[in-house]
């Protein structure tokens, strides 16, 4: 029986300041909890789970309220129903990896989803680890028993709290492949707290944007996202926007895939070949994005894209400036600085081009 | 050997076994809750706990003397339960050797349940386990090296105990002369060959245990991690 809604509304204090968020999130396919370290993410997370008691509010999966302090209710971690994928994975080290498994399989009722154990280690390659220890396993293997011993709990809900911050760059994509099938191949809505912005557009449809212990804006991942700017890596908030488009061809001889956004054409440099046809999401940080106002000729810049000019953000005793632009009914911003913005004096409306250095693909 | 030392080493070994299984018994919960609790307590009950440590055991004895006294409430209870008195009996040593061992089974079991407390048991717990459960699919076998230390260093500090077991126990050959008395009384009366066999008994006995403690300590590291 699918849930819902998780239905938030709680006051806790942690640190140096206080969590405070009433947010009804729709529990369908992945929702990202995104922000960065320090906005209470994981506090937000061990709340749902169960292993902390909010100092005041209330929780509830569906019907089920899992905590209200004004009656005292609490339903304990493990009466939840809850999966929650730990960052460092906790797999019991005294137990192989054949036994981690089984310790969630049997306490949980199998006949409620359609997978089995033996589903389970197939589709996470884990048949040639079984007789192993988890100490002895490789980083990107110790996350997938971790995933796959979590869905084996057959919860309702699965907290993923950073699960790929422990692994390399190159271990992360299987990983991410499989944290991205889980609604569909299992049905189990997700939410994933992350701080990498990169993996929340591959895998969120929607995003919970959370600063210092405030819900700052939530709803689809794109627009959440452009409107908010992006965030990059721990730091704070660096502003860009996302474009969707479609790639139309792969240059081998140079390396390149070429993506449609409207009628414009982005090239970008690419180390695997991409199907042609398949929708793409671009990150553009606004940094590197320049604005001019004639077309420029002989220019290294491959990506010159026209473009109208909406406006520009000025703040004092700041020497940078946003520009926002319009191509083909998206959003693109540009940051410049205030003595290039005075000189240009564009109007808005005027036709200008857009100058894109580098874009990272978001596959 | 002698005949009246053998009942002693008999003594001795029934005391520390008994001993050992009592201290687990009461040392698994209290180490337990010692590790997860929050209460401001905490401080105070882990300072009652470590007081045989440091106190003379001479001074545990004495209260223990004053309470064990038939006419004090818990001797007299004691009467009216089996009969006996408690003062100069098994039962007495019994129970004076879990005091003054009690920090030895409840420090390395409470480091040990510190170790996993937090961490696996959440794991557990988002597993459907339930706290029962996961006590002993998870942190108990989790403390193995814990549990062995405790109950060895337990029972190696019972067998050593002198002053607690002279103030309560006495000398009654057969109920509470153990060998630590035994080997005082051999010496003061200037019968050192039995001593001697006595105290080097005890010795090699004292370093296999610690020997074993350490050696099985480095094999068999369990990381949580």
């Amino acid at each position: 029986m699918p849930i819902d809604h998780l239905e938030i509304d709680i006051e806790h204090g942690f640190g140096d300041f206080e969590l405070s968020i009433a947010q009804s999130i729709p529990l369908d396919g992945i929702t990202a909890i995104f922000g960065p370290s320090g906005s209470g993410k994981t506090t937000l997370l061990r709340l749902i789970a169960g292993f902390l008691r909010a100092d005041s509010g209330r929780i509830a999966l569906g019907a089920d309220i899992l905590c209200d302090t004004e009656n005292g209710a609490f339903v304990p971690a493990h009466r939840r129903g809850i999966g929650y994928m730990f960052q460092d994975g906790r797999l019991f080290p005294h137990l192989t990896v054949e036994k981690n498994l089984l310790y969630a399989d049997r306490r949980s009722d199998s006949t409620q989803t359609a997978f089995s154990k033996a589903d389970i280690i197939d589709a996470f390659e884990l048949s040639a680890l079984l007789p192993r220890r988890p100490t002895s396993l490789s980083g990107g293997e110790r996350q997938r028993l971790a995933l796959a011993r979590t869905l084996l709990s057959r919860p309702r809900l699965l907290l993923l709290d950073e699960p790929l911050s422990a692994l390399d760059r190159g271990r992360r994509a299987d990983i991410l492949s499989l944290i991205g099938d889980l609604p569909g191949r299992y049905g189990m809505p997700v939410l994933y707290v992350s701080h990498d912005v990169g993996e929340v557009i591959q895998l969120a449809a929607n995003t919970i944007l959370l600063s210092v212990g405030r819900v700052k804006a939530s709803g689809p991942t794109v627009p959440v996202l452009n409107e908010h700017g992006i965030a990059k890596g721990d730091g704070g908030i660096e502003p860009g926007v996302i474009l969707t488009g479609t790639v139309t061809s792969h240059d081998e001889a140079y390396h390149l895939i070429r993506i449609a956004i409207g009628d414009d054409v982005i090239s970008l440099p690419t180390a695997n070949a991409m199907a042609t046809g398949a929708d793409i999401r671009l990150r553009i940080e606004a940094r590197n994005v320049a604005i001019s106002r004639h077309k420029p000729e002989q220019i290294s810049i491959r990506n010159i894209l026209p473009a109208i000019f909406k406006g520009a953000t000025v703040e004092d005793n700041q020497p940078l400036a946003l520009i926002e632009m319009e191509i083909d009914g998206q959003c693109l911003r540009a940051q410049v600085t205030r003595e290039a913005l005075d000189e240009l004096a564009l109007t808005a409306g005027e036709r200008v081009f857009a100058l894109v250095k580098t874009a990272s693909l978001e596959v | 050997m002698s005949l009246p030392d053998l009942d002693a080493l008999w003594l001795t070994l029934q005391l520390g076994v008994v001993t050992t299984v009592l201290l687990l018994l009461i040392g698994t919960p209290l180490a337990w809750w010692l590790a997860r609790t929050r209460t401001r307590l905490k401080p105070a009950i882990e300072a009652v706990v470590a007081l045989p440590l440091v106190l003379p055991p001479t001074v545990l004895g004495f209260y223990l003397l004053l309470a064990f006294n038939p006419s004090s409430p818990i001797g007299s209870f004691w009467i009216t339960l089996t009969g006996d008195t408690l003062i100069f009996s098994f039962a007495g040593l019994v129970i004076a050797s879990v005091l003054y061992s009690l920090p030895f089974t409840v420090q390395p079991l409470q480091a040990a349940f510190e170790n996993v407390a937090g961490e696996m048991m959440e794991a557990a717990a988002s597993l459907r386990a339930s706290p029962f459960d996961a006590f002993f699919s998870v942190a108990v076998p989790l403390s193995v090296r814990g549990f062995l230390t405790a109950a060895v260093l337990s029972f190696a500090h019972t067998l050593g105990e002198f002053g607690v077991v002279l103030m309560v126990g006495g000398n009654i050959p057969g109920e509470t002369r153990v060998l630590s008395i035994a080997i005082y009384e051999h010496v003061e009366t200037l019968n050192y060959d039995e001593a001697h066999a006595l105290s080097l008994l005890l010795l090699l006995f004292s370093f296999c245990v610690l020997l074993f403690v350490y050696v099985f300590n480095r094999r068999y590291r369990v990381h949580a991690h």
